[in-house]
């Protein structure tokens, strides 16, 4: 009897336990609570300060694709000066975003300002270029100064060293300005900001003039050393080249917009578009080059290409 | 005669008057991005705040996730602009900030109680427009559009697509090691939104996304009993797969999500197996005496990364996705463990063990250009961003059982470690929610 009672009793207790374990295994399977499926709808803000202006009518049904963002419509205007547009377009407006190869895409350059002559006397400041010019010219002309060269006095070196056969002075048989306005026309570019009256120390140089080798060489390393003070890229842009096509003016400020001529070696465009952004913007951070003698401005003028190469960049 | 000599020399002269410049040198470092408050047209009551409120925290988000990326540097104000400055931005003054990239914009409270997030990307330099987008959601989600907004920055500031507004999955760990309560765990990246998947009564193991994020798998215990088990983050539930014959371990996605792969150990082999998930149908890949475990579909389906000592050490091999044509990946010193392959396909990421040390590092998949980004006691368990331009991973410190998740990108120069509330293993990073 007691035995019966006994096996009752386990069984029972089995019955418990197995009620026990399947109700703690319901509870164990019960489903924490879920995270908030929440969507994020993609919408068009391009009319946002308008909307807001208006008091805000009932808003629109949600996108269910993104949605391309032409200009938005300011109405409101900012309350601060806005700043002058670069000559392409840009400033408030939304840019056409191209997708594809960066080939002679051209970019806006920032508000070009130009100045009517070049400074009088730059300041003599120990510019790499100076310091440069100095050296190639040395065995040339001894009687160089020794400490700093007034760019003047440089633009004169520089003339001297120029064109190959100095048996006569070349008269020009244009006028420099007109030669480079036609040559405007003749390539069909962009015309340069508006050129400030020759003085008698830029006719020095006429437009189609050429340094010698090292002449040249030494001031394409003088501007890429300026160039180079203000080019940051983001880490991993390495494999990356860019060459641009920049216009200066006399003052050494951007003359127009500075045209993206080839991107090459970035993992896709939008990669590629990026690094020449970064490459543009060094352009632009550096603007004014300052102390380029003035005197050769036909030489420097445009810079065609100015190559950008990251792979040694640290 | 003076015509052709003129025309001559129009012709020349642009030679002349063209310089070639080459610019070789310049600085690597993290672009100086502004991230001011963001804006709001009118300041109103929300479900998460007042959208004044809300604009300067939305900034905080964008600023952090930039910022935690090692690519950008926030500069400038972090207080409002006005809101007129959100589509014509004072140029001059972010310029001074030493920004090159302004990130912008507004919240604002619409009338069916959600909120949209106007996202604007300037360059100051350029003084244009580089992108803009608009993100309506509910105010408890306001996170994520900011995540969006870096996003979009992100992808075009640096030509990759981005990656903040991802989650991670996790195994959180408490208690002394004889009793330790493991738990599934969900957060975004960053480590905000946290919360606990299971309970901790069972013990679950090896967390993985799938591809279309709204499901993820992983092992559990329960019942003593190894098991796969599926997570549908939408709809919060969980669902048992299947309890195979012997140990289950590993599951992958294929990139479609058709497909898992997993290992199971049978009669003390461990072999590679895919189950077909809709047709519940399982085929072994594998088949010897050795360990073959930790497989990884590439990208594109067409490969499978594993590790296996059929060769006498632990190493990595690849082979089709039928199992056909393996081949040795590994031949560096140490043992290599938990490859993944990454979502761009260039690049496996695995745990190199050797020197008394578990290193993360990452290789091509022809074997070349391995590189350790990692150089501590023991990191390991690498998973991909969805960029496949970070990983995360989890470090144990010497003399430490507890272990914590970090973010390491690929020049390993931006290690981070990312906040969880308890102990931390197994990461398993989610592809970009749509």
């Amino acid at each position: 009897m007691s035995e019966r009672r006994a096996l009752a009793g386990a069984g029972a207790a089995h019955l418990a336990l197995l009620a026990a374990l399947s109700l703690g295994w319901t509870a164990m399977q019960k489903p924490q609570p879920a995270p908030d499926a929440v969507a994020v709808d993609l919408v068009d803000i391009s009319d946002m300060p308008k909307a807001s202006a208006e008091a805000r009518e009932a808003s629109a049904p949600p996108a269910a694709a993104p949605v391309p963002l032409p200009a938005p419509a300011v109405r409101r205007v900012a309350p601060a000066p806005s700043p002058t547009l670069p000559p392409s377009g840009g400033g408030t407006a939304a840019q056409p975003q191209r997708e594809g190869k960066l080939v002679a895409d051209d970019v806006p350059a920032p508000a070009v300002k130009p100045k009517p002559a070049p400074r009088p006397k730059p300041a003599p400041t120990p510019d790499q270029l100076t310091r440069a010019l100095d050296r190639s010219l040395a065995p040339a002309s001894k009687a160089v100064p020794k400490p700093r060269t007034d760019p003047a006095q440089l633009a004169a070196l520089l003339d001297r060293s120029l064109a190959p056969a100095p048996k006569a002075k070349p008269k020009p048989r244009a006028d420099p300005a007109q030669l480079a306005a036609l040559l405007d026309r003749t390539l069909g570019k962009a015309p340069a900001a508006p050129r400030a009256k020759p003085g008698p120390q830029q006719t020095a140089q006429p437009a189609n003039a050429q340094l010698s080798p090292l002449a040249m060489a030494t001031l394409s390393q003088a501007i890429a050393g300026k160039i180079a003070r203000c080019w940051s890229i983001l880490p991993g842009q390495q494999s990356m080249t860019v060459d641009l096509n920049v216009r200066l003016a006399r003052d050494g400020s951007l003359a127009g917009p500075i045209t993206v001529v080839g991107v090459t070696g970035g993992a896709n465009a939008a990669a590629e578009r990026s690094f020449a952004d970064s490459a543009r913007r060094a352009v632009v951070a550096c603007a004014p080059l300052h102390d380029l003698p003035p005197q050769s401005y036909a030489l420097w003028r445009e810079l065609s290409p100015l190559h950008l190469d990251a792979k040694d960049v640290k | 005669m003076i015509r052709p000599l003129l025309l001559a020399l129009l012709l020349a002269a642009p030679a002349a008057a063209q310089l070639r410049v080459d610019v070789t040198q310049g600085v690597s470092q993290p672009m100086p991005v502004a991230v001011p408050g963001f804006a709001t047209p009118a300041p109103a009551a929300t479900a998460a705040g007042n959208t004044a409120a809300l604009g300067q925290q939305v900034a905080a988000v964008i600023a952090a996730d930039l910022k935690s990326s090692g690519l950008f540097r926030p500069v400038g104000q972090a207080d409002p602009v006005p809101f007129a400055q959100t589509t014509a931005p004072a140029y001059d003054t972010w310029r001074q900030a030493a920004a090159q990239a302004l990130v912008t914009g507004a919240v604002e409270a619409n009338p069916d109680g959600t909120i949209t997030l106007a996202c604007y990307l300037y360059d100051t330099f350029a003084q244009s427009q580089l992108a803009s987008e608009g993100f309506r959601v509910t105010p408890a989600a306001w996170r994520r559009a900011a995540h969006k907004c870096a996003d979009k920055a992100y992808a075009r500031l640096t030509g990759e697509s981005g990656y903040f507004d991802s989650q991670i999955v996790y195994i959180s760990e408490t208690g002394p090691k004889t009793r330790r309560i493991k738990r599934l765990a969900i957060m975004d990246q960053d480590g905000a939104n946290h919360r606990f998947l299971t309970n901790g009564q069972n013990l679950v193991l090896t967390p993985r996304f799938a591809p279309n994020q709204s499901r993820l798998a992983y092992m559990s215990f329960a019942g003593n009993r190894p098991s796969l088990w599926f997570y549908d983050a939408t709809t919060g539930r969980h669902q048992i797969v299947g309890t195979f014959q012997g140990t289950s371990l590993s599951p992958r996605f294929s990139p479609d999500g058709r497909y898992l792969l997993m290992s199971l150990i049978r009669a003390g082999n461990a072999n590679i197996y895919r189950l077909d998930i809709a047709a519940k149908a399982l085929d072994r890949l594998t088949d010897g005496p050795s360990i073959d475990t930790s497989p990884s579909y590439s990208p594109d389906g067409s490969k499978i990364v594993f590790e296996s000592d059929r060769g006498g050490t632990q190493q990595l091999y690849i082979m089709n996705a039928d199992g056909s044509g393996a081949h040795r990946l590994t031949f560096g010193q140490g043992r290599y463990a938990t490859p993944a392959w990454s979502p761009r396909g260039d690049l496996i990421a695995f745990t190199r063990i050797g020197g008394g040390k578990l290193r993360v590092g990452t290789m091509r998949p022809d074997g070349g250009g391995e590189k350790l980004l990692t150089d501590s006691f023991a990191d390991e368990q690498p998973s991909w961003s969805p960029n496949g331009r970070v990983l995360v991973f989890f470090r144990t410190p010497s003399g430490s059982a507890t272990p914590h998740l970090m973010s390491a990108d690929l020049t390993g120069l931006n290690l981070r470690t990312i906040p969880t509330p308890l102990g931390a293993s197994d990461p398993s990073w989610g592809p970009l929610r749509p």
